[in-house]
């Protein structure tokens, strides 16, 4: 084995603590760069991308050791709002972020395996932008329109009956079908473009690629968002499923297409046809793992680990 | 078919608005981030004909659009004065995304595609497009940060200096120019505008812009090269500032042979 791995993330963070632990139980060698200690960071590279030094309060570690890196980064301005005890100046908190901004530009640089690219995860931010990544790559989606037109808003609630509305950027949103109400406050989509999506009745997926493994499970759930299940009071069961050989190839091409590594794809299926909702790709896998009984977390670090084996000394 | 526009996505005030309006003063339609709280914006996934925008009171169906230029690299809560202060946070992010999707949709009509970093073109750090100008064949100028007395004087000057001796002085001085070039090295800023690339007539000059620009699938672009021993790529910008010549040829890139009578006209 050469080489090393990098996790890039917050400290507490479920996944980022379940790889952490793996890998160190199989005594792979990995470094965890934790986004509360930025600010001690310093990033040097070379704009080949391969050679340059990233130094954290213990050591350094050469950038071209680096065979896979794991990335799962949240907000860095929240991070240091959360821990201002740790970061309390203005200037230490530019430094901070000017050093995350190069690591983000290293990330979409390096040779290194890199799960995920942050140009590729971003197409999540955009969930309508990513929807048609998905319908382009052959899945059928939810009919879905984002306007600020009360008319087109109105046509489309008429055209399809039961329609849903979930937020179109980064900000998570409990998804529920437009009830009467809703249908009377239209016209304010006048003032913040406003994403309606046709309701599609059935049963909801959750499918983890992880390289070229393949995990998938069954959601039970009459909730229109099994997410918020339990808060309201609804069951909730999710259950390990085999999903059919056309349809795991589908999400494999899927996540190809996109660029991902490791992706958690979100499907319902109605009748024979499966429509995809969106893919995760940061997914919070610890969850599924407990529900599931799924090894996901030794998927990942088999992934990563693999990374390392193969790499050339 | 009904009289297309050129449709730019901008704030106001933006002087490239200006530098089109001289050239088009009747098809050029110029949407502000308010315009994004007004009725008309429309993003059906997977149809991308019938994208609609609301640019200034006009309503434009996507056939009416012969391209976008989008100057707005962000959307952030700032700009939403128009809202209430604890809307700005949500409608800024849901703006961004909606964008991002919008500008996809129409595709090679878009001349800076929007990207994971901004919604006018790559907003990369200089060392990122060195990265790429290296793969692309390009021999690359080295940074000027080797030492950090000597880039901390540099900006110092930097901030001081209203421009730099180029031989197309319409250009501001760029943070991340080397050391060389501030010094006084030749240096030169070419543009490539749609199918024209302006500013120089050193074929292989040409040649490196136009592989720049096409890896980064953009119209409109300009790069920067400084001679040392040869020409070595600086720095580049996806959302440069216009001038006549530029904006001619942007022009005349969205129009095609339409344009020829209508810009003729102008200018």
């Amino acid at each position: 084995m050469s080489g090393t791995i990098l996790l890039w993330g917050v400290s507490g963070d479920p996944p980022l603590m379940a790889l952490l632990a793996e890998l160190e139980a199989r005594a792979v060698p990995h470094h965890f760069l934790d986004q509360r200690w930025m600010h001690q960071a310093q990033f040097d590279f070379a704009a080949d991308g391969v050679n340059g030094t990233l130094s954290m309060a213990e050591h350094d570690i050469e950038l071209a050791d680096i065979g896979a890196l794991y990335a799962r980064p949240n907000d860095l301005r929240a991070v240091m709002r959360q821990s201002s005890d740790l970061v309390a100046d203005l200037d230490t908190q530019r430094s901070a972020l000017a050093t995350e901004r190069q690591l983000y530009a290293w990330a979409e640089m390096t040779p290194a395996l890199v799960v995920n690219r942050p140009s590729a995860a971003s197409g999540n931010d955009s969930k309508p932008y990513q929807l048609e990544q998905i319908h382009a790559a052959g899945f059928t989606v939810p009919p879905t329109l984002v306007t600020t037109s009360p008319q087109a808003a109105r046509e489309f609630v008429a055209q399809h009956g039961q329609v849903v509305c979930k937020s179109a950027g980064r900000t998570r949103s409990i998804v529920s079908r437009l009830e009467a109400a809703d249908l009377e406050r239209l016209d304010a989509v006048t003032h913040c473009p406003t994403l309606l999506q046709a309701y599609v009745p059935g049963h909801d997926w959750r499918v983890h690629c992880i390289g070229a493994a393949i995990h998938a499970c069954e959601i039970h759930c009459a909730a229109d968002d099994y997410r918020v299940a339990p808060e309201q009071g609804m069951p909730l069961e999710i259950a390990s499923a085999e999903l059919p050989k056309s349809v795991a190839a589908r999400c494999r091409a899927l996540t190809r297409c996109l660029g991902l590594e490791l992706a958690g794809i979100d499907l319902r299926r109605t009748g024979d046809t499966w429509f995809c909702f969106e893919v995760n790709p940061s997914p919070l896998f610890t969850y599924f793992e407990q529900a599931a009984g799924q090894p996901l977390t030794a998927a990942v670090a088999d992934l990563l680990s693999e990374a390392i084996c193969c790499r050339p000394n | 078919m009904s009289e297309r526009f050129l449709l730019v996505l901008a704030q106001a005030g933006d002087p490239a608005i200006q530098a089109l309006r001289q050239l088009l003063p009747q098809r050029l339609a110029h949407a502000g981030i308010a315009d994004l709280s007004s009725s008309g914006w429309r993003c059906v996934v997977g149809c991308p004909e019938l994208a609609t925008a609301a640019a200034g009171g006009r309503l434009l169906r996507a056939e009416q659009i012969a391209a976008v230029w989008c100057r707005l690299t962000t959307i952030t809560p700032q700009d939403l004065t128009h809202l209430h202060a604890d809307d700005r946070d949500f409608t800024a992010g849901e703006m961004h995304a909606f964008l991002r999707a919008w500008l996809s949709q129409f595709g090679e009509r878009v001349c800076n595609q929007p990207n994971s970093t901004s919604l006018a073109g790559p907003a990369w750090l200089p060392m990122r497009w060195r990265w790429l100008a290296a793969r692309s064949g390009i021999p690359t100028a080295a940074a000027a940060n080797k030492s950090l007395f000597v880039a901390s004087a540099f900006r110092r000057k930097a901030a001081a200096a209203e421009q730099i001796p180029t031989l197309h002085t319409s250009f501001r001085l760029k943070p991340e120019a080397t050391l060389d070039e501030f010094l006084g090295s030749e240096a030169v800023t070419v543009l490539v505008a749609g199918h024209q690339v302006l500013g120089t007539r050193d074929a292989r000059l040409i040649r490196y812009a136009l592989s720049l620009a096409r890896a980064v699938r953009s119209t409109l672009l300009t790069v920067r090269f400084v001679k040392q021993d040869d020409w070595r790529f600086v720095s580049a910008d996806p959302n440069p500032p216009l001038d006549g010549g530029g904006a001619a040829a942007l022009v005349e890139w969205a129009f095609g042979s339409q344009l020829q009578f209508a810009a003729a006209g102008a200018r």
